[in-house]
């Protein structure tokens, strides 16, 4: 007997609850998506179907005016139409805005989509890259708005992404989901670290860039318990609470100025460092070389010039030996062109006996 | 008394309902992005990087969509090991890439130098509108894939030959060289073209930000299939070997040729490494200042201090 229930309530389960919330606001998609006209507001806090109509007017509308916000925070955009001529007393209608919501189809041409879907693969393939949820919609997306438009799309996942799919899918880092959701929705967010040398922390962070660099990845982020953009290792961060306020990343942010060089690990004031390299280097070269640090440009003569901050002037001498073979070369300052012949001078002393 | 249950730790920064809006809103999508608006659930579940059960919680969702007024309603089962969405009334074109997506599109368009006209159709398609192409970059990688990913990427696909211009280490300028490009390296340390350089006959790694020219030849690959050694192999069968010394204390580097590593009474270290460039070596030897030294052979400490004296 005992057997049977549990066969019975193994085969007919409890049914789950439904979650009212995604369902009003999954209904409210659909019926905008399918309407043929703008709905008036009246039509829609009215409606009990879609999940309105409680009765409290008031209550309904503002249960609307939160609900477009969710949808906006999912990139789905209600607009409030005005009919030319209508008066300022007549009630409002409401309709998708289609163009900011809908992936533009016909644009994207078929080798568009393969050298996208290759170049996303080869972001894919960095070790240690925080990009990889991002990376994984937009790929599908790029796919997606080409076959809507073309039918049937040739593309084929490699066997490299089928396994890296794989692996990601069961192992996708909570954590940086959580960091992105946070940084495409300008929404603050809590979080516990442990710095590299074990100290736990709590802070409220603003997500200004995140970046991946040398098999690991970080974000730029405004942080409350300092007031300034700092620096986090992703792979420090132990918790993330919920969303908070929202904000916005001041005009001209350029996340590159926090891909870190050897230099910049020290504290003390910054020196200007100057270095050059020949005129053969190509602009790739000189790019994977400074990260697009600083500021390089090209001399009269041709050969580059390389002006970039830097805190520890043994470190820098150190990073410009490091290129020697490529041609660099320190300029300036003397403290800087000193600790370079200091260390051939200590090099060549060492290899003397 | 019992244990209150621990509060499950928050892996999340969305709801619950944000959730599965969003999971229901990616299913529609991937439904309506098929030709007969069907796919594999377990491709579903992987696309949507989530679990069977999750999956039913979508489709439940989806078919409890309806308009009283249009009469539409989402039809939406399970058929054997398929998702359906039968019908129109649920068809949804795909939505505009988040700002975090967004942010990323333009940093992949931007570090593979894909073509101006390349990256306008792609950016007014998927891009948010509010995105405009002359924002600073939020998102940033140092990973360097060259100014020829493009070029590189067509000769793998339609397996061209290529003319590229190289400066390998220890070179001043760069040298053509004719390859039949193999597959593309993306490692910790930089990207790769793996090729079959033609002339030598003989599989070769070159560094994309090296590569200063491409040209792909009218003429077919003839090496598909040819595999490239790891660089540890590589350097094992054909790299001059080097006995190195660092100080006690000092970082010990984790490059691919070492092959030995032996910690010495006095605290310091003796590696064995093999390096197919010299001058790369000495460059990292003169950067550690006198904490790492050449110990054999004699020639390379002797081609050492007087690559130093000339710098």
């Amino acid at each position: 007997m005992a057997d049977r229930h549990a066969a019975e309530a193994y085969d007919d389960p409890e049914p789950m609850p439904v979650d009212e919330t995604a369902q009003r606001l999954l209904n409210l998609l659909f019926v905008l998506n399918a309407a043929p006209r703008p709905l008036a507001t009246e039509e829609i806090v009215s409606d009990s179907d879609l999940g309105y109509g409680s009765g409290n007017r008031a209550s309904d509308l503002r249960k609307f005016r939160r609900d477009r916000e969710k949808l906006e925070e999912r990139g789905v955009y209600i607009a409030e139409v005005k009919t030319p001529g209508s008066s300022e007393t007549e009630q409002s209608a409401w309709a998708l805005d289609r163009a900011r919501t809908f992936a533009a189809g016909g644009l994207v041409r078929e080798e568009d989509a393969r050298l996208l879907v290759a170049a996303i693969d080869a972001h894919l393939a960095v070790p240690g890259s925080p990009f990889e949820p991002p990376l994984r919609a937009i790929r599908t997306k790029a796919l997606e708005s080409l076959e809507a438009v073309e039918g049937e799309l040739s593309v084929e996942d490699s066997e490299a992404e089928r396994d890296n799919t794989a692996r990601d899918a069961t192992a996708r880092d909570a954590i940086t989901d959580a960091l992105w959701t946070a940084f495409s929705l300008r929404r603050t967010i809590k979080m516990r670290y442990t710095d590299a040398a074990g100290k736990q922390s709590e802070r409220v962070i603003a997500v200004y860039g995140i970046f991946s660099h040398e098999s690991a990845g970080y974000i730029a982020a405004l942080d409350d318990a300092s007031g300034e953009v700092r620096t986090f290792r992703i792979d420090r961060i132990a918790r993330l609470g919920a969303l908070g306020r929202p904000y916005e990343i001041p005009d001209g942010f350029d996340t590159r100025a926090y891909l870190f060089l050897p230099f910049d690990l020290a504290d003390g004031p910054t020196a200007t460092a100057v270095f050059t390299l020949p005129a053969e280097r190509t602009e790739a070269e000189v790019q994977a070389i400074t990260y697009g640090r600083g500021r390089a440009q090209r001399e009269a003569d041709g050969s580059w010039s390389w002006t970039v901050e830097a805190r520890d002037v043994n470190a820098a001498a150190a990073f410009a030996l490091s290129h020697a073979h490529d041609g660099m070369r320190p300029q300036g300052p003397e403290s800087l062109v000193d600790a370079w012949r200091a260390h051939i001078e200590r090099t060549v002393a060492a290899h003397a006996s | 008394m019992p244990r209150k249950p621990r509060k499950q730790q928050r892996t999340t920064a969305l709801t619950l309902s944000d959730t599965r809006v969003d999971r229901a809103i990616r299913l529609l999508e991937l439904l309506s992005s098929t030709e007969d608006s069907l796919v594999a659930a377990n491709e579903a579940a992987r696309q949507l990087a989530c679990t069977d059960a999750q999956l039913d919680e979508a489709i439940e969702l989806i078919s409890a969509l309806a308009d009283r007024e249009s009469g539409a309603r989402a039809v939406i089962f399970r058929d054997h090991g398929d998702i359906v969405l039968a019908g129109d009334g649920a068809h949804l074109t795909p939505l505009r890439l988040s700002l975090g997506e967004g942010a990323v599109l333009a940093h992949v368009m931007g570090s593979l130098a894909l073509d101006a006209d390349v990256r306008d159709r792609l950016s007014r398609a998927l891009l948010p509108l509010t995105h405009t192409g002359d924002d600073a970059p939020l998102v940033a990688g140092s990973t360097s894939f060259g100014a020829h990913y493009p070029a590189l990427r067509r000769a793998l696909e339609d397996r061209r030959r290529c003319r590229i211009s190289y400066r390998s280490h220890g070179e001043t300028a760069p040298r053509e060289r004719v390859v039949d490009p193999l597959s593309i390296d993306v490692t910790g340390d930089g990207a790769y073209l793996l090729a079959q350089n033609v002339e030598k006959n003989a599989p070769r790694r070159y560094r994309l930000e090296r590569i200063s020219d491409v040209e792909v030849l009218d003429e077919p690959a003839r090496s598909a299939g040819h595999a490239v050694p790891a660089v540890a192999d590589s350097l094992r069968a054909s790299g001059t070997a080097i006995e190195l010394e660092i100080a006690p204390g000092k970082p010990v580097p984790a490059w691919s040729g070492i092959e030995q590593t032996r910690q010495q009474p006095d605290g310091s270290t003796r590696l064995t490494v093999r390096t197919s460039s010299l001058p790369w070596l000495y460059d990292h030897v003169l950067a550690a200042g006198g904490a790492m030294r050449i110990i054999a052979p004699a020639d390379a400490r002797e081609g050492l201090v007087s690559y130093a004296r000339n710098l």
